[in-house]
């Protein structure tokens, strides 16, 4: 899985297991970090970052955006409490 | 009331980034804004979740995600009050309120909207008794904040004036006792 895909997953531990609209990350692609925030700028490059949560079954895309299972969630939340959302990418060490 | 975003934390959590979001994507009027309600029925259970999950660190100063928190609640007890989701929406408030106090003290114009905003639930829970020393509060401290004539003031007399018509109670006569009294009138 990729450091912007992490990023990404790391941040909907944090939401309820109800479809996320996705333009909550691409509309503000600025507030996130890198390398979501490039990713997530670019249509292309966010598409192929959720079809890798979708190919590792991590998450599933439906026509209200991207919806995970609580219990993926809560195994992320207590695989990295209070992580910055950053450590997870190449550029954090 | 607008308020204004703050920046980033540098190296906030990514609970903290939700928050900040959410809130940078969240519409904020709600209240006679039907055009902002679908919105926040997505957002909702997102808003609620993060929210939940978020500690807040005793005593005032800088913490990630913590005046994003309090307008979320805000804001979401708004939403939910405008869809008559009452018992639902105070508890909310209350929590919107008691981080904006802890966070900003007692007599910061953000306190003032959340009371202002706790009171008009109170109120449409059909317990002005309850409304009222938060609307008066709210009153005392925007006017301190703002003068007399600010937008906010006026919205905050309004509610007052409201609990007063639905109680035939004297809140002028109470704030001028308390005004000579020299009590802060706190809740």
């Amino acid at each position: 899985v990729s450091p912007a895909a992490v990023q990404l997953l790391e941040l909907c531990a944090y939401l309820a297991p109800e479809p996320i609209p996705l333009d909550l990350f691409t509309g503000h692609a600025g507030l996130l970090p890198e390398p979501l925030a490039t990713a997530a700028a670019d249509v292309l490059a966010f598409n192929e970052v959720i079809a890798m949560l979708v190919d590792y079954s991590l998450a599933k895309r439906t026509q209200a955006g991207l919806q995970l299972h609580r219990l993926v969630q809560g195994v992320i939340r207590a695989r990295a409490p209070g992580t910055p959302a950053g450590l997870s990418g190449p550029g954090a060490s | 009331m607008t308020e204004t975003l703050p920046a980033a934390g540098e190296r906030a959590g990514p609970l903290a980034l939700v928050l900040r979001l959410l809130r940078a994507d969240a519409p904020g009027t709600v209240m006679g804004a039907p055009e902002d309600w679908p919105r926040w029925a997505v957002l909702l259970p997102h808003v609620l979740a993060a929210t939940t999950r978020f500690a807040p660190l005793p005593g005032p100063g800088e913490q990630p995600g913590r005046t994003d928190t309090a307008w979320l609640l805000d804001r979401a007890a708004t939403y939910l009050q405008v869809h008559a989701r009452l018992g639902e929406a105070r508890p909310l408030a209350e929590r919107a309120l008691s981080i904006t106090e802890a966070a900003y003290g007692p007599d910061h114009p953000d306190v003032g909207t959340r009371l202002n905003n706790l009171a008009s639930i109170w109120k449409e829970l059909g317990q002005p008794d309850q409304a009222r020393p938060l609307a008066e509060r709210a009153l005392s401290i925007t006017e301190a904040a703002h003068g007399p004539d600010h937008p906010a003031v006026r919205i905050v007399r309004a509610t007052v004036a409201d609990l007063t018509e639905t109680s035939g109670g004297s809140f002028r006569q109470r704030q001028r006792r308390r005004q000579e009294g020299g009590e802060d009138g706190g809740v």
